[in-house]
């Protein structure tokens, strides 16, 4: 008996925009639907812009759709965003945690705003701080550490409030190799302790080695959905990687020999 | 209740630091790195930075108006009591509100980048991630809003009685004035936040790439600096005029008649009619009491309705991401229309265009454009301003041509070029990387600088 973490059905969300004075209308999700299960590792992936970004915002109720259903623990995230939103963990593409600040401050603030227990938490920021090398960065403001850092400390901030669901939006964007072994294996334990995982990547090794399910997206579509098996079978790949079953099902793998023979002809005219 | 309350208070510590960092950032414009850099080097630099500027700004409000005071005792000559109510009224009219309205621009001219990142909701992002109520984030955002102008607040709000007490020694009337200054404070916070929105709009805003909003970008940055600017100038006429202006009203048969209508004003003048009501109750008209009480409500109720219409603003802030929502029918983007085109420009060319561009993105730069100008006008009005006592027109109009040549030969090129200078440190990031001549750099510079120059003289020429 499978438990639904995540429900999406036919979610639609358009922005417009006004560009040269004309007003431009993106479907940036165009009728999505996923489930994503407890005990799951879920990726989505998609070239840039396809609309992983704005389908996580839709789930946390950062956005409001133009149509569809979410429920996420059973809960319509724009209504009962805060119950949501006390169960997540939630990493933004960019880091969106208060830069000025510095992580000893950070964790202080959330630790208030989520009210959780001071003690357990310190040890829990410190165990993250360790295994993550950025326990010499805990008094330096936020702004002025490098990328891979920030990042860092984004993700602790995410996960000390022992979340059911993680919703990480490229976690891996900027970490070094270690880190990221020590976010896999974050993320596998979250996994084995009933935890669900949803998070969007562009790193296919990752997404083959963590993933159970994986979603891929393309202009606001869902262009294929399952296990990697699944997906070699709805691409007709047998035995291919996941970078070749992505490419064929976001329809891509022809135009990248013909990009790459052009860019060669051109370069050799030069 | 009171623990919750400084709960939000200290936790909007945290905010607000966060809003004034965004605040400096966008300021500083392309000049971010170094700031940065000071705050490598100095954790605590930030919250330095915030005291400072608060304490100086405090003081700004509460002593700035007192210089035209002392550099124009006449105005000392004039709030000398005089028998007449109807003359007292009118002179106390006028001259206080003129100090009610350098408040609240220097409360605004303090304030405008803090309420402007502020209104943007950048800082709010990342807490509407977090599970906070919307109720509680409301609360959280006046916390925010009133720790980033606490002092300044206060300030304002002590600053009228401190320079009645100073200039009349009139105990009653300085608490008057006291009661007055809170609601005069609250319209002046409603003020700033209009404004603030009004900035954020079109400064921190990414959708609309059109011609026309780069166009009223730099028009509001221009409208901004001059009227800021300006309204220092015009107060520091209206200082020098004062003796005349008010003589006109305190001569003229129908004094009384004036001060019923100006009494009927609501801003500036209705709150500070009804307090000169308490300088000699009995003797006050009872017309003048009617008008006056009228006047005061009247400032009342817009203070009220203003008050109103900001907290519907402040709460848009801490609403879902901002969208634009239009009824004009929108499309999608054709691949076909989009044209990728190149223009071909000499390196100098290219320059001074990139150093026109940046002036009008971020503030900082285009002060350090627009500064020097207005600096140069500024200095050869106070300088010129003494030369009214020299009775022969001809010896009038020569000093002031050759303060004029002066300071225009002199402050503004130094201060050009010292603008220009730090334009270009500024673009280091992105020039370091190109192949520039730095003769090419200075090409641009010069003539960049000799058309700023040029306009100037040509506009005194006139
Ligand atoms: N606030 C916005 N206003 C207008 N258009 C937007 C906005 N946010 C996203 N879009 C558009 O929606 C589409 C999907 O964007 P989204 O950020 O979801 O892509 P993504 O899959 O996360 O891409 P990436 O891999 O580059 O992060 C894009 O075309 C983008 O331009
Ligand atoms: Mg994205």
């Amino acid at each position: 008996m499978t438990e639904l973490i995540i429900e999406v059905q036919n979610l639609k969300k358009y922005f417009e925009q006004i560009i040269n004075d004309q007003n431009i209308q993106t479907k940036a999700v165009n009728n999505i639907s996923f489930n994503v299960n407890k005990g799951e590792i879920f990726g989505l992936l998609g070239p840039n812009g396809a609309g992983k970004t704005t389908t996580i915002k839709l789930l946390l109720g950062l956005l409001e759709p133009n149509d569809g259903n979410i429920r996420v623990f059973g809960l319509n995230p724009e209504r009962e965003d805060i119950k949501i939103k006390e169960e997540i963990g939630y990493v933004a593409e960019e880091p969106l945690i208060f830069r000025s600040l510095t992580p000893k401050d950070l964790f202080n603030f959330i630790s208030s705003i989520r009210k959780l227990d001071p003690l357990k938490t310190e040890k829990k920021v410190k165990e993250y701080l360790e295994s993550l090398d950025a326990i010499q960065y805990y008094e330096q403001i936020i702004d002025t550490l490098s990328h891979g850092n920030k990042q860092k400390i984004q993700i602790i901030s995410a996960i000390i409030h022992n979340p059911k669901l993680l919703i990480f939006d490229e976690p891996l964007a900027g970490l070094d190799a270690k880190s990221v072994k020590v976010l896999k294996e974050i993320l596998d334990l979250h996994k084995e302790n009933g935890g669900a995982v949803l998070f969007s990547t562009h790193i296919m090794k990752i997404a083959e080695e963590l993933c159970d399910r994986i979603g891929i997206i393309n202009k606001g579509k869902i262009v294929g959905i399952g296990t990697i098996e699944e997906l070699r079978k709805q691409s007709n790949k047998i035995g291919a990687s996941l970078e070749d079953v992505f490419l064929r099902l976001t329809e891509q793998d022809k135009s990248v020999m013909e990009i790459i023979k052009k860019l060669r002809a051109s370069f050799n005219n030069k | 209740m009171k623990n919750k309350l400084t709960e939000y208070y200290s936790m909007a510590k945290f905010i607000s630091r966060e809003v004034f960092y965004e605040a400096q950032m966008k300021q500083a414009g392309s000049r971010q790195a170094k700031f940065l850099e000071k705050c490598e080097k100095n954790k605590k630099y930030i919250g330095r930075m915030v005291l400072i500027l608060k304490i100086v700004s405090s003081f700004m409000i509460i002593l700035l108006p007192l210089i035209y005071l002392i550099s124009v005792p006449s105005v000392l000559d004039l709030l000398k009591p005089s028998g007449n109510i109807e003359i007292t009224a009118i002179t106390y009219g006028i001259v206080f509100s003129i100090f009610i309205i350098s408040y609240m621009t220097y409360l605004i001219l303090f304030g405008l980048y803090t309420i402007g990142a502020f209104m943007s909701g950048d800082s709010f992002n990342w807490l509407r991630t977090l599970p906070i109520s919307k109720k509680k984030l409301r609360k959280y955002a006046f916390m925010t809003l009133f720790r980033s102008i606490d002092l300044q607040l206060i300030s304002l709000c002590v600053a009228l009685p401190i320079l009645i007490m100073i200039l009349t020694q009139n105990v009653v009337l300085m608490l008057m004035s006291f009661l007055i200054s809170i609601p005069n404070a609250i319209l002046c916070l409603c003020v700033l936040i209009f404004l603030g929105e009004k900035i954020s709009r079109v400064i921190f805003s990414k959708e609309n790439t059109s011609k026309k909003s780069s166009r009223t970008k730099i028009l509001v940055f221009g409208l901004i600096i001059s009227v800021s600017i300006g309204m220092n100038l015009i107060l520091q006429f209206i200082f020098y005029g004062i003796e005349g202006f008010v003589s006109f009203f305190t001569l003229s048969p129908d004094t009384h008649v004036w001060n019923l209508i100006l009494s009927l004003i609501p801003y500036p003048f209705g709150p500070i009619y009804f307090i000169t009501l308490f300088i000699s109750p009995t003797n006050v008209p009872p017309l003048l009491i009617l008008t006056s009480t009228i006047g005061f409500l009247l400032f009342l109720g817009i203070t009220y309705v203003i008050g109103k219409k900001a907290l519907k603003s402040i709460k848009s802030v801490i609403g879902t991401e901002k969208e634009r929502k239009s009824r004009k029918s929108s499309q999608e983007l054709k691949l076909e229309e989009i044209n990728i085109k190149i223009k071909e420009s000499t390196t100098t060319i290219a320059y001074i265009k990139k150093d026109l561009t940046t002036a009008a993105r971020d503030p900082q730069s285009a002060m350090l454009l627009i500064m020097p100008i207005m600096i140069t006008i500024i200095m050869i009005l106070s300088f010129s301003s003494g030369l009214t006592e020299v009775s022969d027109l001809n010896i009038q109009l020569l000093s002031f041509l050759m303060i004029s040549l002066v300071m225009i030969s002199t402050i503004n090129p130094i201060m050009l070029v010292s603008g220009l200078m730090n334009m270009e440190e500024s673009g280091s990031t992105i020039t370091s990387a190109l192949p520039i001549l730095p003769r090419d750099q200075a090409k641009a510079k010069l003539i960049l600088m000799i058309l700023i120059h040029k306009q100037f003289l040509l506009l005194f020429q006139r």
